[in-house]
């Protein structure tokens, strides 16, 4: 006998009761069985429940969370979901030192250093500067291109300072470097860097530029630059700072912007990273050596203005100044640092933040770890982050990567990873076919949208 | 004072007489009776029920006439931040060898649990179903439930893809 279709006896809003009772496999596997059923199977409402079951201290308060994030799309659950549990496998981030002595990398690479900056563009890295003693510092620059694993020393037309402890942001192709310390004082202030014509130069600004300063910390959102904090030249004392100072690169304009909420104490040796339009603002430390090292984390919202200090929950984060912060989708990553635990010692620890959450959580990561360090560049590209170089009672010449799997660099991005295209080009990038696209229903309360998976063209 | 014995006329015209008890565990029934009090009791129409599915449906409530009314559950989370999860387990004896039918009456018994509003019996398929689907492959879960298979091959790769996510979560 002909079994009779579920879908067409079941109401969906009973299948869906049904499906409430699944574990997250079971859910996936129902849903791989027709189109309907997939779109029953993401919906928010089962998933935030499953978030609930798996992480219950962590999603305490999860009507604020809904309010603030449930709504932005109907796979937010879901993704959350996957993202943080594939977080708490060992096997989804891991080690690899990447070797600085095989010939084919050719001879040139940059030695060893730390407080140099590295900005990502176009697949490429580009490091900046550095120092290797308190009085030998470098105005070279290095491409290092992630395809091909190769560093380049190109000729750069300028001349660049020899500079350590400034910062290099990438707005729409043009490099913009700020502060840092030659030697001698803190005396430069915005230049900038063609990475194409590579030209060193200083362009023209209104406003009012803000003093020169080192270890501040730079985030861009959208066209424009934000610059906070560091250490501050003032009647030949050095202060630590909080002041935030905005360059718009559309008109080359500085302004401050009149902050409100909870404004970071002043600080040097922080980090700055912009997740879904919003700064997080993590560590650094002030005051005679050192005397307050921070391991705390502020938001700044661009649009209002205002900074927040979020009540953070989870572990203790042993990491403060000079560590290296990177963000992915919507977790913020810290590795290495100053520790808070033990005074003077730095760390070759992985924390990673839920931005949704507030939860700090120590992260484990596959594969043999660097040593303790700090001050090393962190740079993100497609599905690895590079790390290089550093600082632990010397300068360090290790160049270091974190890889995510792809079943995690696909749940944040939505696609496969730029360089697996590249290499498996005879590999058809997954597409949904037009009918699943167009395909949208509402049915009873759930929404439900079509796959997150997008057609994916690496762009030249 | 209300007789102690319900008529009920099912879809294929059979008049069921079952007793007041078991008539009010339906919350449908339970409010149709509320709303015709002092009225004269004529045979509650249930069009969307068979006679044969009713059956079953009195015979789990003469089952659990005795059972304890079913809690409201509190939805706000307790003071110590616990999250109870949801639990498909069937643990009563009776209900196991209940369940062990044919899909085509198991759903038949949900559809009237939902349109009776029988919440105990309601929540017993949807566990039961839940757990027919549970450790089964897609193509399995197709088989046992007649989905018919409307996925591309690139749906499916995406998926196989997607789900082995959380394969070794147990």
């Amino acid at each position: 006998m002909q079994i009779p279709s579920v879908e067409t006896v079941v109401p969906i809003e009973i299948l869906s009761h049904v499906l409430s009772f699944l574990e997250p496999q079971h859910l996936l596997s129902f849903g791989a069985t027709s189109r309907i059923m997939y779109e029953l199977s993401c919906s928010s409402a089962l998933w935030r429940q499953l978030c609930q079951q798996k992480w219950p201290t962590e999603f305490y308060n999860i009507n604020e969370i809904q309010n603030d994030f449930g709504t932005e799309d109907d796979f937010f659950w879901k993704r959350h979901y996957i993202q943080k549990y594939l977080l708490t496998l060992q096997s989804t981030l891991s080690w690899t030192q990447i070797s600085l002595s095989q010939s084919s990398l050719g001879s040139t690479k940059p030695s060893a250093r730390y407080a140099h900056s590295g900005t990502v563009y176009d697949n490429k890295i580009v490091y900046i500067g550095g120092q290797m003693a308190q009085k030998s510092r470098f105005n070279d620059f290095y491409f290092y291109d992630t395809t091909t694993g190769r560093f380049t020393q190109p000729k750069i037309s300028g001349s660049p300072p020899n500079i350590s402890k400034h910062t290099t942001m990438e707005i729409d192709g043009t490099f913009y470097m700020f502060g840092g310390y030659d030697g001698i004082s803190q005396r430069f202030e915005l230049s900038a860097f063609d990475p194409v014509k590579r030209m060193w130069y200083v362009p023209q600004t209104q406003g009012e530029t803000p003093p020169s300063r080192s270890n501040h910390a730079s985030a861009v959102v959208g066209k424009k630059m934000y610059i906070f904090g560091g250490l501050l030249q003032q009647d030949k004392e050095l202060v630590d700072s909080n002041d935030m100072h905005v360059l718009d690169t559309t008109t080359m304009t500085w302004s401050a912007p009149q902050c409100t909420g909870t404004i970071p104490e002043p600080r040097c040796g922080h980090k700055m990273v912009t997740i879904d339009g919003k700064i997080y603002l993590f560590g650094g430390g002030n005051g005679d050596n050192w005397a307050n090292k921070f391991n705390d984390l502020h938001t700044f919202d661009p649009e209002t203005n205002e900074w927040s200090k979020p009540t953070t929950i989870g572990d203790l984060v042993d990491a403060t100044t000079f560590a290296s912060v990177w963000a992915v989708g919507r977790f913020l990553f810290v590795f290495g640092g100053g520790r808070i635990t033990y005074r003077g010692s730095v760390s070759n620890e992985v924390f990673a933040y839920d931005t949704v959450t507030r939860c700090w959580s120590k992260q484990s990561v596959d594969g043999k770890a660097p040593t303790e360090r700090d001050d090393c560049t962190t740079n993100v590209v497609d599905d690895v982050v590079y790390m290089m170089h550093g600082y632990n009672s010397g300068p360090i010449d290790e160049f270091w990567s974190i890889k995510m799997c792809p079943m995690f660099y696909r749940s944040v991005h939505g696609r496969e990873p730029m360089k697996s295209v590249i290499k498996e080009s005879s590999t058809p990038v997954l597409t949904l076919s037009p009918s699943l696209r167009k395909m949208k229903r509402k049915i009873c309360q759930l929404t439900m949208s079509p796959f997150q998976w997008r057609n994916s063209t690496h762009k030249s | 004072m209300a007789s102690e014995s319900i008529s009920v006329t099912t879809s294929d015209d059979q008049t069921i007489q079952l007793s007041r008890k078991h008539a009010q565990m339906s919350q449908t029934i339970n409010s149709m009776l509320e709303d015709s009090v002092g009225a004269d009791q004529e045979a509650i129409p249930l069009p969307n029920v068979s006679s044969e599915v009713l059956k079953k449906v009195i015979d789990w409530c003469t089952h659990h006439e005795n059972d304890p009314a079913p809690v409201e559950k509190v939805k706000k989370l307790n003071k110590k931040r616990e999250y109870k999860a949801k639990n498909s387990t069937i643990s009563d004896e009776w209900d196991k060898n209940f369940v062990n039918a044919e899909l085509r009456v198991i759903v038949d018994i949900l559809l009237a649990a939902n349109y009776l509003d029988v919440k105990g019996l309601f929540e017993l398929m949807c566990k039961h179903i839940a757990n027919e689907l549970k450790g089964k492959t897609p193509d399995q879960i197709r088989e046992r439930f007649g989905i018919q298979d409307d996925l591309t091959e690139e749906d499916k790769a995406a998926m196989r893809k997607a789900w082995g996510a959380t394969k070794n979560d147990s």
